[in-house]
C-alpha cells in the first residue's frame, strides 16, 4: 500500500475515533449536563462530601429536554414546543431548580424577537393545565424581556391583558430611562391594574435590578400634575417611593449635597399646606419618605454618599433603621469610638438606642465575647439599653428563632454580669407586656435568683407610686 | 520513506485526527449547551478599568458573549457594571452570566466580603441571592462554611444552604448533627422548608434526627407540607399515619400537633392530636391555640389547656362580653375557671379596668392565672386612672406577693 494511502487512512481512523468518542459533545445536550459541576465531588454530595444516592436518583428522573441547550434550535422550534420547554424549566425552578435552569431560561428568551416573546407569554397564560408555580418564573423572564425590547408596546400588552407583571416590567424598563415617564404611565393605568402593578413593585422592592433614572425636576413635574401619587395611603406609594428614591440616589451618588438640595426644593414645590398647617413639617415628611429609599440604595453602592445624605437630614426625617445602619456603617469604617460618639450625639433616647443597636450588632459580628464584655463598660442609659436589646435581636438572627421567648431568655443568661442580666430581663419583660404577655409568670420562670426576681417585680410594677 | 518513519507518521496522523475531531466537537457545541461551569475570568474587548466589560448592545439573534469579570473582588461592583449593560432583562442576564463564570473560590470571596456591607437588606437583592445559590450548587462545602459565619450578618443568607439541602437532604441532615448547638437551631427553618416540600423524603432520614431540634422542625414542616396540599374535605388519615410513623418522642408529637391545623379538622374526633398539642410547652403550643381553643376541655390539664380556655373566652368576650361572662360563670368552681377569667380580663380590661379587677379577684386560688389577670387589669387601671388605681391597691384584698407585684413595694 502506498504511504499516502496509509497516512490518509490513519488520519481518517483518528478522525472517526475522535468523532465517536466525542459523540456526546456533538450530540444535542440535555439539561442533565447543566449545572451538575461540583469540584472534586459527585453531584449529590453534601458539604462533607458524603454521597447519599438521593440526588442521584433525582438526576436519573430529570426530564430530558431536547433543544433546550441549543439557542438556535430553540429559536427554530414551533411556539408550542418553546412554550412547553420553558414550562418544563419553570417547573424545575418551582421545585427548587438550579441557577443553571434560571440562566438557561434567560438565555433562551434573550434570543427571541418581540412578537415571539409576546406570543409565548400569551401561550403560557392560556396553556391548559400549566401549574401557576411553573409558569410564574417563566412569565417573569418573558415579561422582563418584552419590556426590554419595547417598553411602550409591552405596557400596552399589559394594559390590554390586565397583566400586572407585564405592566410592572414595562414600567421598570421605562423608569430605567426616565422615571417621570414611568410615573406618568402608572397614573394612566386602570385602577385595578395599577393596584396589581403596585403589588408587584412591593414584592420586588429589594430585587435591586433595574434602577430608575432621569431627573428629579421631571419627577417633580409629574408629581405636581398628579398629587394623588403623593398620598402615603395610596397603593402606589411604594412604587412612587421606589422610583423617586432611586432617581434621587443616582443623583446623590454623583453629588449628594446637590441631590439633597434638589430633593428639598422638590418637596417645597409639591407640598400644599392647608391653612394653619406647618408647611415645613409637611415638606420634611415628604423628604423623609424618599430619603429612606435613597439611603437604602446608597448604603450598598455608595456609602460615602449615604453618609452625606444622612447628615443632611433633620431628626424628623430620619427613622430608627436609618440611624442603626448609620451607626453600623461608622463602626465598620472608623471603629467603635467613632460609632459611640455618633450615638452620644443623638438628641433623643430612641435614636441613641437605635445607634447602640447598630454598634453592638457590628461588634458582635467580629467577636461576640468581646461585644458582651463591652456592655459592662457602658453607663446606664438609653445607649446601654439599646445594646442590650441588640443582644436579643442578634441571638434571634443567629439562631433563626424570631419571637422565641426561650431563646431570648437564653441569650440573656450569656451576659457577663448579674446587673446586665437583670437589665436585659427587664427590657425583655417590658417588651412582653407590650405584646400582651403576663410579666408575673414570665419573671417566675427566669433563671435568676429570688432576690433578682423581686427586684424585677419592683421595677416593672404596673402601679407606680407618686 | 522507511517503514519505521511511515508508522510514526501514520500514528501521528491518527492522533492528530482524533484531536481534530475533539476540537471540532467542542467548537461546534452550541454556547448554551456547554455545561455551566466556572472557568477562568476572561478579559473581553471593551473592558473598563474597573474590570468589567463595558456597555454592550443586546444581541437579539442569539446568546450574547457573557460579560465576565477580571479580578472581581466585589459583588456590588459586578452588579453595578451589569446594571450598565442595558435593560433590567439584560442586566439580570449579564449578572447571571458573570456569576456563573466565577470560580468557587472567587464566588466565596465576594460573598464573604458582603459581610462588611452595612446595608441590612443586602442579602435580599437578586445578585446576592443568585451568587449564594450558585455557590451552594457548585461548592456546597464552601457555601455551608460561609453560612456558618455569615448568618448573623444578613437576613437572607439561607440561600447558601437551601439548594444543596434540597438536593441532598440526607447529607444535609447528617451535616446538621455535627453543628454547634446554636447553628443546629438555625438550620431548623431550612429543614422545615425542605421537609414541607417533600414530606416523604423527610420520613426516610427522620430516624437520624430523633434527638435534634432539626428533627422536630422537620416533622412539623413535613406535616405542614401535607396540609398545604390538602383541601377542606380531604381525609387526614394518611397524614395521621405519616405522623405516627415518625420516631416516638418530640418529633412524632410535633407532627401530630401540627395536624391540628388540618383544614376543617374536628379536634374532638382526634384525641391523639389534642393530647399532642396539650403535651407541648405553652410557648410552642401558641401556634395551635386558635385551632384547639374550641375544644379546650379535651386537652390534658396544664399550661396549654389553660391557654386554650383563656383564648376561648377572650375571643367570645371581644364580640359579646355578656355571653363570655356567662361562660366564665358556668366554669365557676372548676379547675378551668382561673384561665377563663384571665381570658375575660384580657379582652375587657382596656374598656372597663375597674370591672376587670373585680373579675380578677374572683380567682380565689393564687397562681399564675390570678397574678396575670390582676396585672393586666391593674396596668390598664393605672394607665387610665392612676389616682384611682393607687387608692384601690392600698385597700384591695391582695396577698403580700401580689401587692409587691403590682406596686413594687412591700406591704
Amino acid at each position: 500500500m502506498k504511504p499516502v494511502i496509509l497516512i490518509s487512512a490513519s488520519l481518517l481512523t483518528g478522525l472517526c475515533a475522535g468523532a465517536l468518542l466525542n459523540r456526546e459533545d456533538v450530540a444535542p445536550q440535555t439539561l442533565r449536563r447543566v449545572g451538575t459541576f461540583s469540584p472534586g465531588k459527585p453531584p449529590d454530595a453534601g458539604p462533607a462530601g458524603e454521597s447519599t444516592g438521593v440526588a442521584a436518583a433525582e438526576d436519573a428522573s430529570e426530564p430530558v429536554l431536547p433543544g433546550a441547550s441549543d439557542d438556535a434550535a430553540f429559536g427554530g422550534q414551533p411556539a408550542e414546543k418553546q412554550r412547553d420547554l420553558l414550562l418544563k424549566l419553570g417547573s424545575r425552578l418551582a421545585k427548587g431548580g438550579t441557577c443553571s435552569d434560571q440562566l438557561l431560561i434567560a438565555r433562551l428568551v434573550d434570543g427571541l424577537k418581540f412578537e415571539e416573546v409576546s406570543s409565548l407569554l400569551s401561550g403560557i397564560s392560556q396553556a391548559q393545565g400549566a401549574a401557576p408555580d411553573a409558569a410564574r418564573p417563566v412569565r417573569a423572564v418573558l415579561a422582563e424581556k418584552l419590556a426590554a425590547l419595547d417598553p411602550a408596546k409591552a405596557l400596552e400588552i399589559g394594559r390590554n391583558t390586565g397583566d400586572p407583571k407585564v405592566a410592572q416590567s414595562a414600567l421598570l424598563a421605562m423608569a430605567q430611562k426616565n422615571g417621570a415617564e414611568a410615573l406618568r404611565a402608572l397614573v394612566q393605568l386602570p385602577e385595578k391594574l395599577r393596584n396589581g402593578v403596585a403589588g408587584e413593585m412591593r414584592s420586588g422592592l429589594l430585587d435591586g435590578i433595574g434602577r430608575a433614572g432621569g431627573s428629579l425636576s421631571d419627577l417633580a413635574a409629574v408629581l405636581k400634575e398628579n398629587p394623588q401619587l403623593l398620598d402615603p395611603k395610596s397603593s402606589t406609594d411604594s412604587a412612587v417611593r421606589r422610583i423617586v428614591g432611586q432617581v434621587a440616589s443616582q443623583a446623590a451618588a454623583a453629588d449628594p449635597a446637590a441631590a439633597m438640595s434638589q430633593l428639598r426644593q422638590m418637596a417645597a414645590g409639591l407640598v400644599q399646606a392647608k391653612p394653619g398647617e406647618d408647611s415645613r413639617a409637611a415638606e420634611s415628611a415628604l423628604v423623609a419618605r424618599f430619603a429612606s429609599q435613597m439611603t437604602r440604595a446608597l448604603r450598598a453602592d455608595a456609602p460615602a454618599a449615604a453618609r452625606v445624605v444622612f447628615n443632611a437630614l433633620d431628626d424628623s426625617e430620619r427613622n430608627n433603621t436609618m440611624v442603626a445602619l448609620e451607626a453600623a456603617a461608622r463602626f465598620r469604617e472608623s471603629g467603635s469610638d467613632a460609632a459611640i460618639q455618633f450615638a452620644e450625639k443623638q438628641t433623643n433616647a430612641q435614636f441613641s438606642q437605635d445607634a447602640a443597636r447598630g454598634v453592638w450588632w457590628s461588634l458582635a459580628q467580629r467577636d461576640r465575647g468581646t461585644a458582651l464584655k463591652w456592655i459592662e463598660s457602658l453607663p446606664a442609659g438609653p445607649f446601654r439599653d439599646g445594646a442590650l436589646s441588640s443582644v436579643m435581636q442578634e441571638s434571634s438572627f443567629r439562631n433563626r428563632t424570631w419571637g422565641d421567648v426561650q431563646d431570648a431568655v437564653k441569650a440573656g443568661t450569656e451576659l457577663v454580669s448579674p446587673r446586665s442580666r437583670l437589665d436585659y430581663f427587664a427590657i425583655l419583660a417590658e417588651q412582653r407586656r407590650k405584646s400582651g404577655g403576663g410579666q408575673g409568670e414570665f419573671i417566675s420562670g427566669l433563671p435568676i435568683s429570688d432576690a433578682d426576681k423581686m427586684e424585677l417585680r419592683r421595677r416593672l410594677a404596673p402601679i407606680k407610686s407618686q | 520513506m522507511s517503514p519505521r518513519v511511515l508508522y510514526l507518521v501514520c500514528a501521528a496522523c491518527a492522533v492528530a485526527g482524533y484531536q481534530l475531531a475533539g476540537v471540532v466537537a467542542r467548537e461546534g457545541r452550541p454556547a448554551a449547551a456547554r455545561p455551566v461551569e466556572p472557568g477562568p475570568p476572561v478579559v473581553s474587548p471593551g473592558m473598563e478599568a474597573g474590570g468589567v466589560a463595558a456597555e454592550r448592545p443586546s444581541q437579539a439573534g442569539g446568546s450574547a458573549e457573557p460579560l465576565v469579570s477580571r479580578n472581581v473582588d466585589s459583588l456590588v461592583a459586578l452588579s453595578a457594571a451589569c446594571e450598565k449593560a442595558g435593560s433590567p432583562a439584560r442586566a439580570r442576564l449579564e449578572l447571571m452570566e458573570a456569576v456563573n463564570r466565577l470560580k468557587p473560590d472567587e464566588l466565596a470571596a465576594v460573598l464573604a466580603a458582603e459581610a462588611a456591607n452595612s446595608d441590612f437588606y443586602r442579602s435580599q437583592r437578586f445578585d446576592f441571592q443568585f451568587a449564594a445559590r450558585r455557590l451552594a450548587e457548585i461548592a456546597p462545602e464552601k457555601a455551608a462554611s460561609l453560612w456558618l459565619t455569615a448568618r448573623t450578618s444578613h437576613f437572607a443568607v439561607d440561600a447558601l444552604i437551601v439548594p444543596w439541602a434540597k438536593k441532598s437532604p440526607q447529607a444535609f441532615a447528617s451535616w446538621t448533627l455535627g453543628l454547634p448547638q446554636d447553628a443546629q437551631k438555625a438550620v431548623t427553618s431550612t429543614m422545615a422548608q425542605i421537609s414541607a416540600e417533600d414530606p416523604g423524603q423527610f420520613a426516610v432520614f427522620a430516624p437520624q434526627l430523633s434527638q435534634s431540634p432539626a428533627g422536630v422542625s422537620g416533622a412539623r414542616g413535613a406535616v405542614s407540607g401535607l396540609i398545604a396540599k390538602a383541601g377542606k374535605q380531604d381525609d387526614p388519615s394518611e397524614a395521621i399515619a405519616f405522623a405516627r410513623s415518625l420516631p416516638q418522642g418530640a418529633m412524632r408529637d410535633a407532627a401530630l400537633a401540627e395536624l391540628a391545623r388540618w383544614p376543617g379538622l374536628k379536634i374532638a374526633e382526634h384525641p391523639e392530636i389534642a393530647a399532642a398539642v396539650g403535651g407541648l410547652n405553652p410557648n410552642d403550643a401558641r401556634r395551635y391555640i386558635g385551632q384547639v381553643a374550641g375544644a379546650a376541655e379535651l386537652l390534658p390539664a396544664g399550661g396549654v389547656r389553660d391557654a386554650a380556655f383563656s383564648v376561648q373566652v377572650s375571643s367570645v368576650a371581644r364580640k359579646d362580653p355578656q355571653k363570655a361572662a356567662q361562660r366564665v360563670e358556668a366554669l365557676s368552681g372548676s379547675a378551668d375557671y382561673p384561665a377563663a377569667v384571665r381570658g375575660f380580663v384580657d379582652a375587657t380590661a382596656a374598656k372597663d379596668p375597674a370591672a376587670a379587677i373585680e373579675w380578677a379577684l374572683t380567682i380565689e386560688r393564687s397562681g399564675v392565672q390570678r397574678s396575670a389577670a390582676l396585672e393586666k387589669a391593674a396596668s390598664e387601671y393605672f394607665r387610665q386612672k392612676p389616682a384611682d388605681a393607687r387608692k384601690w391597691v392600698e385597700s384591695a384584698p391582695l396577698s403580700s406577693e401580689e401587692y409587691l407585684m403590682l406596686t413594687g413595694r412591700s406591704k
